[in-house]
């Protein structure tokens, strides 16, 4: 088999082509994604619209429309996503004309679909450990490991299709970030990236707080809201990684350990806890918890490592571009499902580009946040001597 | 097998990288695994994924660090060794050539390669296996 260089996942070469039409195949069995993309298009249409919910997000500068069939009861389902602003959609122009992509769920259980059946083997879906996918430029074919389902994006016809068995096969980790895999394909083809970051600030100004599970994005990220701070990510973001730096918010939700450092009224009061998922946390939507802490958008001025101390005091030091390299590549990367090429390149870029700093912190969050404003307010002032 | 024949290629499929000045930082974008490389081993990188022969390479870091070629040979075959191991490097059939091998000598000391191994993502990514096709439902087999 010839080598190819990986766009999205293994690319469907013309030999992994030629090998799955001759591969043996059952009636009904669905062997390409052009034809599973058209399979799954004709079930939609057959749909009853009535029991179908819609939505449409911005996620930044995309406009996502979601359309959940099936399962009308779960209309908050989408609400993880921040809402197109107000007045954002012309009336004039068509909703297809307004949205940059459209996303179509499908419970199999409540609309009676049953999985398609595809002639193509686990193996050709590549190695990615998450949400393994298989591409050509025109189409992504994603296997959902976590829901045993199935989804394909048709990237020139702007339109994907999910199937899972019910919503309620969606894990509580995967509701608060839906589609994630999905949006890494759709953000690179608009000269965008997902990161595995969280993002604070204040005033428009943003921090990138990188590092793997764990060290305290999400501590951090927590603490800011309970300090007025805006909120833009605890764990995904998107970004453009070209000057100005800017973030986009990508989801309403936020996790918090059940044991975690961070206590706080609002969280303490908040009657909107989502879900549990693994590890013990609680997922909030902070659109109904905290609504007026939550940025669209930030500039990103400078990326942040945290870490925990037993110390009483914070200490906010530089870090190398090479150290923020590598806590903010390795987890980023192992969960693009895009080019990985592309992103590691583009956080290459972003760590020469912006001051990157280490922050050690203690139990008592506040006074870690008390030394995140003191670097904004330094970075607004004079960000090129701020070392 | 002499060193002096050995081949390899960058496995781009699985491994990206990104050059420091002091360190190489190369990742594996399956797995989230990721190495750390420094010491001699970052004037060594343009040229071992490049292809050149390895006495070549030992040749421009001794002239570099000014000391003999033999001091640096076996850890750079050691190094490569790893990188291979590691499948960074896979078996290449031929050599490739266009880097300027003339380089002057700098007071920096030579210190050896140093080969870092990171598996911090290995929590984040453990996951189910994939369960393959059933002839008879179609994929997925679950």
């Amino acid at each position: 088999m010839t080598s190819m260089l990986r766009r999205d996942g293994p690319i469907l070469n013309d030999t992994r082509a030629a090998a799955l039409r001759n591969r043996p195949v059952n009636d009904g069995m669905i062997a390409s994604p052009i034809e599973l993309v058209d399979h799954l298009k004709q079930v939609v249409h057959g749909l009853d619209e009535s029991q179908a919910s819609g939505y449409v997000a911005e996620l930044g500068p995309l406009r996502i429309e979601l359309r959940l069939h099936g399962a009308g009861d779960h209309a908050d389902f989408f609400e993880v996503f921040p809402p197109v602003r107000p007045g954002a959609l012309s009336k004039q122009a068509s909703r297809a004309q307004s949205v940059d992509f459209a996303i179509e769920v499908i419970d199999g259980a409540r609309c009676g679909v049953k999985r398609p059946g595809l002639k193509w083997r686990a193996s050709d879906f590549g190695l990615k450990r998450i949400v393994p996918a298989w591409s050509n430029n025109k189409r992504t074919t994603y296997f959902l490991r976590s829901e045993c389902g199935l989804a394909v994006a048709d990237w020139r016809a702007g339109h994907a299709y999910v199937w899972v068995p019910s919503i309620e096969a969606i894990t509580a980790r995967d509701r608060a970030a839906p589609f994630r895999w999905l949006l890494d394909g759709l953000a690179q083809r608009h000269s965008l990236t997902t990161m595995h970051a969280a993002v604070i600030g204040e005033g428009g100004i943003g921090l990138l707080v990188v590092g793997e599970s764990g060290r305290g994005k999400s501590t951090l990220a927590l603490a800011a809201i309970s300090a007025g701070m805006d909120y833009l990510a605890d764990d995904y973001c998107l970004l453009d990684a070209r000057p100005p730096y800017r973030a986009y918010r990508l989801f309403n939700t936020a996790k918090l350990r059940a044991d975690a450092r961070v206590q706080s009224d609002w969280i303490a009061d908040s009657a909107h806890k989502l879900d549990s998922v693994n590890g013990g946390k609680q997922v909030f939507n902070l659109a109904r918890s905290a609504p007026g802490s939550l940025a669209d958008r930030l500039e990103i001025r400078a990326l942040i490592l945290t870490e925990f101390t037993d110390e009483a005091l914070p200490v906010l030091d530089t870090a190398s571009p090479n150290e923020a390299f590598r806590r903010a590549a390795p987890s980023t990367i192992a969960q693009c499902e895009g080019s990985e090429a592309q992103v590691t390149a583009e956080i290459g870029h972003l760590v020469r580009q912006l001051p990157c700093f280490r922050i050690r912190m203690p139990r008592d969050s506040r006074l870690s946040i008390d030394r995140m404003r003191d670097l904004i307010h330094r970075l607004r002032k004079a960000p090129e001597n701020v070392s | 097998m002499p060193a002096s024949v050995h081949a390899y290629r960058f496995n781009r499929d699985t491994f990206a990288f990104e050059c420091f000045d002091d360190e190489i930082v190369v990742l594996n974008v399956i797995d989230g695994v990721y190495y750390a490389f420094r010491g001699a081993a970052v004037p060594a990188w343009p040229y071992i994924i490049a292809q050149h022969p390895e006495p070549v390479i030992a040749s421009t870091l001794a002239t570099r660090y000014g000391i003999q070629a033999d001091a640096v040979t076996v850890d750079l075959t050691e190094f490569i060794e790893r990188l291979a191991s590691e499948k960074i490097l896979l078996t290449a059939s031929e050599n490739t050539s266009g880097i300027d091998y003339s380089q002057s000598a700098s007071l920096t000391k030579y210190a050896g390669f140093i080969f870092e191994r990171h598996d911090d993502m290995d929590d984040l990514l453990t996951l189910d296996p994939i369960h393959d096709v059933d002839a008879q439902k179609g994929w997925p087999n679950t």
